[in-house]
């Protein structure tokens, strides 16, 4: 990285913080601190609920994700828009009229106190766990490239939001998050600019997409119905549906961005934002991975992604060459069928993919002989294929803005999570449990104190973290595993109005053991299920437990009555 | 939170949200048809 990099990225950083902290600096009450005084416009709250979902993660993986299967993730966003109408009828109105803090204090106003801690509870466990995960994946990146310490930079990264997010609350997250995405797109604007132009001069994006379309990353919908499927059309509008009314309706660090706003109005109409731009901007990152491939397809891409720390031997290190000459051979020749692309020579496209295939079963074995060698090797490389690119295409000065976008959107989703960790503590626990006086200024301050904790809490999970399969899909299945729970009692709540609060928590734990089980016989590969599933699973396990629970309590009741007469 | 009455059409946004899903289905429906190997 050369000096206009780092004031690049150190600049923007700086700035974020300090505009954050001096904006909000006049804080000095509860409401302000949490719910930012009620004072945001739609645009704001649109732009913050994108920019809580979209981690580093997001342009990380996704693109490498697009390099490797193509752009068929997108299915996956499908039943967002359809989310934002629901929560939007059922949901906004319920939490603006009750004027609470945080969603769960609806479900004790519904039920009772122990639903609400348990809801509140399983709230805690998924959103603490992946504060440490947002954290964790631009530092293993930001250590991997410039060899800085992992713990060092987890300490730095999650700091920096720690900074802001205590002294301005919930209203500087979403100030700052407005700023953030700005520069997210920007510098994603600009990397596809700089992606189509590594192509030799005579392929254009046009030609790109064809290339890419024969080599089988445009095959955006798969219309099968087999549930093991991770992303199809249906498992996008079921799975990704419950998952996102789950995640929108039900999840404090979402529900507390749209609870800022200055009107019920203004918090629809930043769901309707965000329900109309998040498909559009997920295909485009998308895209942005698909052009990748297609610039790998003229420039020489690493047999792999990730750093090789691998000690070997002699005789290894030369059969790893061996694999690599070969992969070098195939690369040539299908780059030289390529320079001389006509569109519609399907003759030619099928000696390409042929090459590809080849290609791809290299690039395996190669992987396999490093597992062979260590097994502690990480053969999943998606995660580095985007940085990979940046780190060599684009001109200095911009290397540095991408590096910003990713810290930009790894802070704006760790405050948004800190934000709202910090305000379940505090209303859904501190305030209902051991808050004895209405000491607005102690209730303050207990709050900045738990954002701290919590805070520390994710440095420490990142810096136990380990490598995973895929970082989104980890974060992904961690929100299935409880997401439907969640979504099943607050439909319970909404829907269900004869069940009362002891079959909606008897229902509740009953459906999170069962989603548990489920991952752990999948885990063992007794049973084979998509993870959007189990929202889906969960989801269904409380309504229907709580409805068949409720029944028998209806029964007793009556012949208890029956008894006494 | 104002109160204010709210004179917007909702209904009206829900369908143009979901117009506007199926649009973006077509068309990627269209590119896989196209453009998939």
């Amino acid at each position: 990285m050369s000096v206009i990099d780092w004031i690049v990225l150190m600049g923007t950083l700086v700035l974020i913080v300090a505009y954050g902290s001096w904006k909000t600096r006049k804080n000095n009450n509860l409401e302000s601190y949490l719910k930012g005084n009620n004072s945001e416009n739609w645009a704001t709250i649109g732009l913050s609920i994108m920019a809580t979902q979209a981690s580093a993660i997001t342009f990380l993986s996704t693109p490498g994700q697009a390099y490797e299967s193509g752009m068929g993730f997108v299915q996956f966003y499908f039943g967002l828009p359809l989310a934002m109408i629901l929560i939007s009828i059922f949901f906004l109105p319920v939490y603006y009229r009750l004027k609470v803090y945080t969603a769960y204090q609806y479900l004790e106003q519904r039920f009772d106190v122990r639903v609400r801690s348990f809801t509140a509870f399983l709230f805690l466990v998924s959103r603490g766990l992946a504060a440490g995960i947002t954290i964790y994946a631009p530092s293993i990146i930001l250590s991997t490239i410039l060899g800085w310490n992992l713990q060092l930079t987890c300490l730095l990264m999650g700091g920096l939001v720690i900074i802001y997010t205590v002294s301005g609350g919930s209203r500087a997250v979403s100030l700052t998050q407005k700023w953030q995405m700005g520069i997210i797109m920007t510098g994603m604007f600009v990397a596809l600019y700089y992606v189509i132009d590594s192509f030799p001069d005579h392929i254009g994006f046009k030609d790109g997409v064809d290339i890419a379309g024969s080599l089988g990353k445009m095959e955006i919908i798969d219309l099968s119905t087999d549930l093991s499927n991770r992303y199809t059309l249906l498992s996008g509008l079921t799975g990704g549906l419950f998952l996102f009314v789950s995640y929108f309706g039900t999840d404090q660090s979402q529900v507390q961005r749209y609870l800022g706003g200055k009107s019920l109005k203004e918090s629809r109409m930043g769901l309707m934002f965000n329900g109309l731009l998040k498909i559009p901007m997920q295909f485009f990152i998308l895209i942005v991975g698909v052009m990748v491939f297609i610039s790998f397809q003229f420039n020489r891409p690493p047999i792999v992604f990730n750093p090789v720390t691998v000690d070997m031997t002699a005789q290894q290190e030369q059969s790893l060459k061996i694999i690599e000459a070969e992969y070098d051979v195939i690369f040539q020749e299908k780059r030289a069928l390529l320079q001389a692309y006509k569109p519609n020579d399907t003759i030619q496209m099928a000696s390409v993919q042929t090459l590809q295939f080849k290609q791809d079963s290299i690039r395996q074995s190669y992987k396999a002989s490093l597992l062979k060698i260590d097994p502690d090797f990480e053969d999943k490389d998606s995660d580095y294929i985007f940085l990979t690119f940046i780190l060599n295409f684009l001109p200095p000065g911009l290397i540095g803005l991408l590096l910003a976008v990713i810290f930009s959107a790894a802070m704006s989703s760790t405050a948004g999570e800190l934000n709202s960790l910090s305000a379940t503590t505090t209303i859904d626990y501190y305030k209902k449990f051991w808050s004895k006086t209405d000491d607005d200024k102690k209730d303050l301050r207990v709050s900045k104190w738990l954002t701290v904790a919590w805070g520390i809490m994710a440095i420490l999970i990142a810096l136990t973290a380990g490598m995973f399969e895929n970082l989104i899909q980890l974060v992904n299945i961690l929100g299935s595993l409880f997401y439907g729970t969640i979504l099943g009692i607050f439909l319970l709540a909404l829907f269900f109005k004869r069940v009362h609060g002891t079959a909606a928590f008897i229902a509740g734990i009953v459906a999170q053991i069962t989603v548990l089980a489920v991952h752990l016989l999948k885990t063992y590969e007794v049973i084979d299920v998509g993870y959007l599933m189990y929202n889906f699973i969960g989801c269904m396990m409380v309504i229907l437990v709580g409805i068949v629970v409720q029944m028998i309590y209806k029964e007793k009741g009556k012949k208890e009555l029956l008894k006494t007469e | 939170m104002s109160e204010e009455k709210d004179p917007t059409n909702w209904k009206a946004w829900y369908i143009g949200l979901v117009a506007f899903l199926v649009v973006q289905i077509v068309v990627f429906l269209w590119i896989t048809n196209s453009y998939g190997s």
